[in-house]
């Protein structure tokens, strides 16, 4: 008897551990410490993008929605851009650590990812496809991702914040983004 | 000669029944026959896809405006219904779950939601969103202003930032030298605005015509009475029937 309920009481937590690890979010790396790890702990500092009518645009054609937000802080130190973008999978929003240098993807980590499933896009095996990645015609990367069964969602959502990711770090440079002077 | 006058032949209790009942079942029948006509053409009326918007009616459905919280800065009005963000009347894209501040300042909006800085134009529209990894301190509690200076009070003490934001230092200083951000009630007219807006999307006017038709309107009870409407229809038909018979053979 004390077995049995020793047992239930194992797979009743069990069930419940399960559950709340579905429903957590998974936090691989808190974007603080990806931007001090890529930067070795000598921080720039953070630059304004705002965001004009033809980034606007362009982000719309590569997000397939609108961009939320006038302006999108991001990291800069010479030729090498750092972005913590958000892009929802399915539901919920998936955080990545993007950096691109001389207009090419360096770096793309996955830092928390909130969904239910599609967490595989996590591993190096699906990311490293992307580095080394440049923006081909209409915005594409010059690339084809494979993909991983059972996590399209997710698998679309990161193409998607590559391209967007080498999209404004082409306006990096131009008159729009500067230091921010006030509010 | 006889005086008496001819007595009054006394109605048949059937016939009192058919004619009361018959009275009472009219209001009814015109509200089933009205009501099912608009059932047989809820495409074309669009019924479906009417929201019913009548606070009595929502009310009585059990539909609650979920629990909100406002804060006033300048003449903004800034409430959190639910997941939904209001500024003034105006929904916020976006969906939130704490609201702990609201200030004006340098021509925008800020706003302390989910334990991040949201930044708004005057008419809405989401300028930015800072979080932790943009130097916003955590845990916040709530949002002020010291000589036109944000302010951000946690657990771990008070912060001012810099005038972009960018930089924010631990501030030693009285928490009650700073202009901090308070709840308001809502003014009656937003909170009519906003509970129309939350509530209007819940009740289908489908679905209470067909509540109409069946009774189900008046809960349990309307379900009782409906079925003793029907049968008073029944014992309408049957005493009109009977009647009916009675006068034809008669004759």
């Amino acid at each position: 008897m004390k077995y049995f309920v020793s047992k239930q009481l194992s797979s009743g937590l069990f069930l419940l551990l399960l559950a709340l690890s579905v429903y957590a979010d998974s936090i691989y790396q808190q974007p603080e410490e990806f931007i001090a790890e890529i930067f070795a702990d000598n921080i720039p500092e953070k630059q304004v993008l705002w965001v004009t009518t033809e980034v606007r645009d362009e982000a719309r054609t590569v997000l397939g929605h609108e961009l939320t937000g006038l302006r999108i802080r991001y990291w800069q130190a010479g030729s090498r851009t750092a972005w913590i973008l958000d892009e929802i999978g399915k539901d919920k929003p998936i955080t990545t650590g993007i950096v691109i240098n001389d207009a090419t993807i360096e770096i793309i980590k996955v830092l928390v990812f909130r969904e239910s499933r599609g967490w595989e896009v996590k591993h190096p095996f699906f990311t490293d496809q992307f580095i080394g990645a440049r923006t081909a015609s209409d915005n594409r990367l010059d690339r084809n991702i494979d993909g991983i069964t059972g996590a399209t969602l997710s698998v679309q959502a990161l193409q998607r914040q590559a391209k967007l990711a080498l999209l404004l770090s082409r306006y990096t440079n131009s008159t729009n983004s500067n230091e921010a002077e006030s509010l | 000669m006889n005086d008496q006058q001819p007595q009054p032949r006394r109605p048949h209790p059937l016939g009192v029944l058919h004619r009361y009942g018959g009275i009472t079942a009219a209001l009814l029948v015109i509200i089933i026959c009205i009501t099912g006509v608009l059932l047989n053409h809820t495409n074309e009326f669009g019924l479906a896809k009417t929201n019913v918007k009548s606070e009595i009616l929502l009310r009585w459905y059990g539909i609650e405006m979920p629990a909100s919280k406002t804060y006033a800065a300048e003449d903004y009005f800034l409430t959190l219904v639910g997941l939904r963000l209001y500024l003034n009347d105006q929904p916020i894209e976006g969906s939130y779950r704490t609201l702990k501040g609201f200030i004006a300042t340098q021509g925008y909006l800020l706003a302390s939601v989910d334990d991040k800085l949201l930044v708004l134009q005057p008419d809405g529209t989401v300028v930015e969103m800072l979080e932790s990894f943009h130097g916003i301190p955590a845990n916040i509690q709530n949002i002020g202003l010291i000589n036109s200076r944000v302010i951000i009070e946690t657990a771990a003490g008070l912060w001012q930032s810099d005038k972009t934001l960018s930089h924010w230092e631990h501030l030693n200083v009285s928490a009650e030298l700073a202009n901090w951000s308070a709840t308001v009630e809502l003014p009656e007219k937003l909170t009519a605005v906003i509970l129309n807006d939350q509530l209007g999307d819940g009740l289908p006017l489908e679905r209470v015509i067909l509540d109409l038709h069946s009774g189900q309107i008046l809960g349990k009870a309307g379900r009782w009475a409906g079925d003793a409407v029907a049968i008073l229809f029944i014992l309408l038909a049957l005493s009109g029937i009977w009647m009916w018979f009675k006068t034809r053979k008669r004759r």
